[in-house]
């Protein structure tokens, strides 16, 4: 045994380029159509580069480290106190907006002006998202994706601006989360893993008239014999996704409308039934041997 | 699931134009068409370079600008994921992206040197 290897599933659960900053996101309902893709760049934050560092830090509190007898560390008496969750980096563009969330407490005027403020609002307080792509479906519908909520976010990096010759400026920035007297058992940030799932290409049902089908139907099993005597029988394929999945049934090269007979020669017959969902495709194939019977 | 190197010359035959790798171009290949330096590497290895010609028999500028944008648009921002087996490939845009070159022995050709990073996801 060599201890030198990775799982064999490996590449599936990697997490790929730097993601991007959102301030809505909806992991629940992640954008797929072309209209939903660019409501989403219309939240993002800002271009940044190097990506971004997300880091919580938790804060224990041992209540033995002071009793005579009680190691340090006895997991009884540890508690966790809070957590500080912090989303870093740099950004590479900037607008009136993003420069008023940089610097915390401020307020966008008239002609570009953006009056820094000595007092904190709740409005300075909102919530962005980090998101990037992850597993190996990780584009079109169904694009896996992790996520990170910072809840109730605020500069705490405060505003900075490097120009640099001949090349873009950087504008560092540091939000931190931020608990709510509202619920202060929920803590400043959330985390989504969600692996992607390719288009469902499978059908849910394959008859053909009366005929068994050998072996038994199983969306999992695609090739299927089956005899009859009869001069034809009706094909019935239904696609799992029915909303979104098409289905074409050949038998030979002549198309077959699904509910509708398929006429058979004498021998073997090769029915094809191809699913198609979002680029994806199955073939399931069926071969019907056409017997004189008594 | 293809070989590895089965599904980067299955994803470089999809830019519109036959591809090649560049140690079997037939004699008798018709342009436009392109050709690659395969490199294989591995889990461990990284990011490869694996060179991507586009050549044709045109004076057009614009027509060979096109043909990158093609494959640009297969091979976007952040890089494309290609299933094989035993894992994936991660195919990236390498810098600089697009070169213009000639033919040194053919005026009416033209090319364009593309780089594309290749890295094999992949589980041995």
């Amino acid at each position: 045994m060599k201890f030198t290897t990775v799982a064999a599933d490996a590449f599936s659960k990697i997490q790929l380029n730097a993601g991007i900053i959102l301030t809505e996101f909806d992991p629940t309902d992640p954008p797929e159509t072309d209209s939903e893709i660019t409501e989403m760049r219309s939240k993002i934050f800002a271009a940044t580069s190097g990506g971004a560092q997300f880091t919580v830090s938790p804060e224990f509190v041992d209540f033995g480290d002071d009793i005579d007898n009680i190691p340090a560390n006895t997991k009884e008496l540890k508690k966790l106190q809070s957590v500080t969750a912090t989303m870093s980096g740099t950004a590479k563009t900037v607008d009136t907006d993003v420069a008023k969330r940089l610097m915390a407490a401020a307020d966008v005027g008239a002609n570009g002006l953006i009056t820094p403020r000595a007092d904190l609002r709740e409005s300075d307080f909102s919530d962005l998202w980090w998101v990037g792509d992850y597993s190996d479906v990780n584009s079109g519908s169904g694009a896996g994706f992790i996520a990170i909520k910072l809840l109730n976010a605020l500069s705490t990096g405060g505003f900075s601006l490097k120009p640099n010759d001949k090349s873009k400026g950087d504008f560092s920035f540091e939000f931190t989360g931020h608990y709510s007297l509202d619920d202060m058992t929920v803590l400043p940030y959330l985390v989504y893993i969600v692996e992607g799932e390719l288009p469902d290409t499978t059908l849910s049902a394959l008859t053909i008239g009366s005929l068994t089908l050998t072996p038994t139907f199983s969306s999992s099993v695609t090739s299927y014999t089956a005899t009859t005597t009869n001069d034809s029988d009706s094909i019935t394929a239904t696609a799992t996704d029915s909303t979104d999945a098409t289905v074409v049934i050949k038998n030979g090269t002549t198309t077959v409308t699904s509910g509708t007979a398929a006429t058979w020669s004498a021998g073997k017959n090769t029915v094809t039934i191809t699913v198609t969902n979002e680029g994806e495709t199955k073939t399931y194939t069926v071969e019907v041997t056409k017997g004189t019977g008594n | 699931m293809p070989s590895p190197e089965a599904a980067l010359f299955q994803f470089l035959s999809g830019m519109g134009m036959p591809a090649y790798a560049s140690t079997s171009v037939p004699d008798d290949a018709t342009l436009p068409y392109l050709t690659y330096d395969l490199s294989v590497g591995g889990w461990d290895a990284g990011e490869v370079n694996v060179p991507v010609r586009i050549w044709d028999r045109t004076t057009s500028e614009a027509k060979m600008n096109a043909a990158v944008r093609v494959v640009g648009s297969r091979i976007p921002i952040g890089g494309v994921t290609v299933p094989c087996d035993g894992g994936m490939l991660w195919v990236k845009r390498g810098s600089p992206w697009a070169q213009a070159m000639a033919d040194g022995s053919d005026s009416t050709v033209l090319s364009r040197y593309i780089n594309v990073d290749v890295e094999y996801l992949v589980i041995d």
